[in-house]
């Protein structure tokens, strides 16, 4: 059974004293509370790793994080905490690659791998993201990595950001919790 | 009331209403509704904290921006943000030389994909020099900065935040040396 959420509107003139108070009352505001919360995904990591200029020209060092091997190196390691709430997970990057080279970034969470792939060259504008069911990476406190490998070409690609978070939760897709 | 017996009433309402027929007093309803209130009101969720590198080794200079024209200092792409989102908040440490004034610009921009949100603010860093009361002699500096969101073209899951910057010698047109230090940004609820 999955809990009701509503965008409502909640007048405070409803609860106030002397007022009767119905059953449905009190489910309008637990659907708006289910709705705010279901919205309200976390975002559990993420941060820019460009060399100089990686927003714009003069744009400060930012950690360069480069792909020049063909090895697949690791070059972020943490430990996040994935609610058993949320129902799915978003990686998302950007990245500056030259023609005739391809790179990919995986990103690793918990039990699930999350690999996006760019062939150069690329828009560095660009944004690209894939998702991961936490069905798949498990919840609680995960040991996350972020994997750079070069697969085509001989250029350097260069990592220039990335994203992990939650992504919000379906009005349809809200599970009541066990005791409902 | 306390936040923690806000808490406590939105856990104890659940068992109740899984029984439509439950009798409901207005006491309870009351803090059903602070809780609804308070849950909306405090939704600061963060975005994320950029911690730049320590580069700033003896005899190393900071960064040198762009004089005149904003430069990005961080980003978080495919930021999710709810119509109850109300504005984005951001904070920047950054490192200057205090012999010398120093004028910051920090700018948010938030691009929801059809359309790129701004708010600008300064800091003048005033130098050692400067006379007593004039907050002189900081190293360290935070700026921060509030961008208020529209409600078109929310939600989005594909928004990108971006913290752009430039700093000048104040009164010149000349860049400023700085080194950033740790940048946070949080979506802010009514």
């Amino acid at each position: 059974m999955s809990r009701q959420a509503i965008d409502g509107t909640l007048s405070p003139f409803v609860f106030a004293l002397g007022q009767p108070i119905y059953a449905s009352d009190m489910a309008d505001v637990a659907a708006q509370l289910a709705y705010a919360g279901a919205r309200c995904p976390e975002h559990l990591a993420g941060g820019a790793s460009g060399a100089a200029g990686w927003g714009t020209a003069s744009s400060p060092d930012a950690g360069n994080v480069t792909c020049s091997s063909n090895t697949a190196s690791t070059v972020y390691e943490f430990r996040c905490w994935v609610d058993s709430d949320l129902l799915a997970v978003q990686f998302a990057a950007r990245a500056d690659v030259p023609a005739g080279t391809t790179i990919t970034v995986a990103c690793t969470v918990g039990s699930s791998t999350i690999t996006r792939t760019f062939v150069g060259a690329t828009t560095t504008t660009t944004v690209s993201s894939g998702t991961a069911l936490v069905s798949a990476t498990g919840s609680g406190l995960l040991d996350c990595s972020i994997v750079v490998q070069r697969t085509a070409g001989s250029g350097t690609g260069t990592l220039l950001a990335w994203s992990l978070h939650g992504l919000p939760i379906a009005n349809g897709d809200l599970v009541a919790p066990p005791n409902e | 009331m306390s936040d923690g017996l806000i808490y406590q009433a939105a856990t104890y309402l659940q068992p109740l209403l899984a029984q439509p027929d439950a009798p409901a007093v207005a006491d309870l309803g009351a803090q059903a509704l602070r809780a609804a209130y308070f849950h909306q009101q405090h939704q600061a969720t963060l975005i994320g904290t950029q911690t730049y590198p320590l580069r700033m080794r003896v005899g190393r200079v900071p960064s040198f921006l762009s004089s005149s024209s904003y430069q990005r200092i961080a980003e978080w792409c495919s930021v999710h943000l709810a119509p109850h989102h109300a504005r984005v908040e951001v904070e920047a440490w950054l490192a200057v030389p205090f012999v010398v004034r120093t004028r910051i610009y920090l700018r948010i921009v938030v691009d929801d994909g059809v359309t790129t949100h701004t708010s600008t603010a300064t800091e003048l860093v005033p130098d050692h020099g400067d006379p007593e009361g004039a907050s002189a002699g900081r190293g360290l500096v935070r700026v921060s900065n509030v961008l208020t969101l529209p409600a078109t073209n929310l939600p989005t899951s594909a928004a990108q935040v971006r913290v752009e910057a430039y700093a000048v010698l104040d009164g010149t047109a000349t860049a400023a040396p700085m080194a950033m230090a740790a940048i946070s940004a949080w979506r802010v609820g009514p």
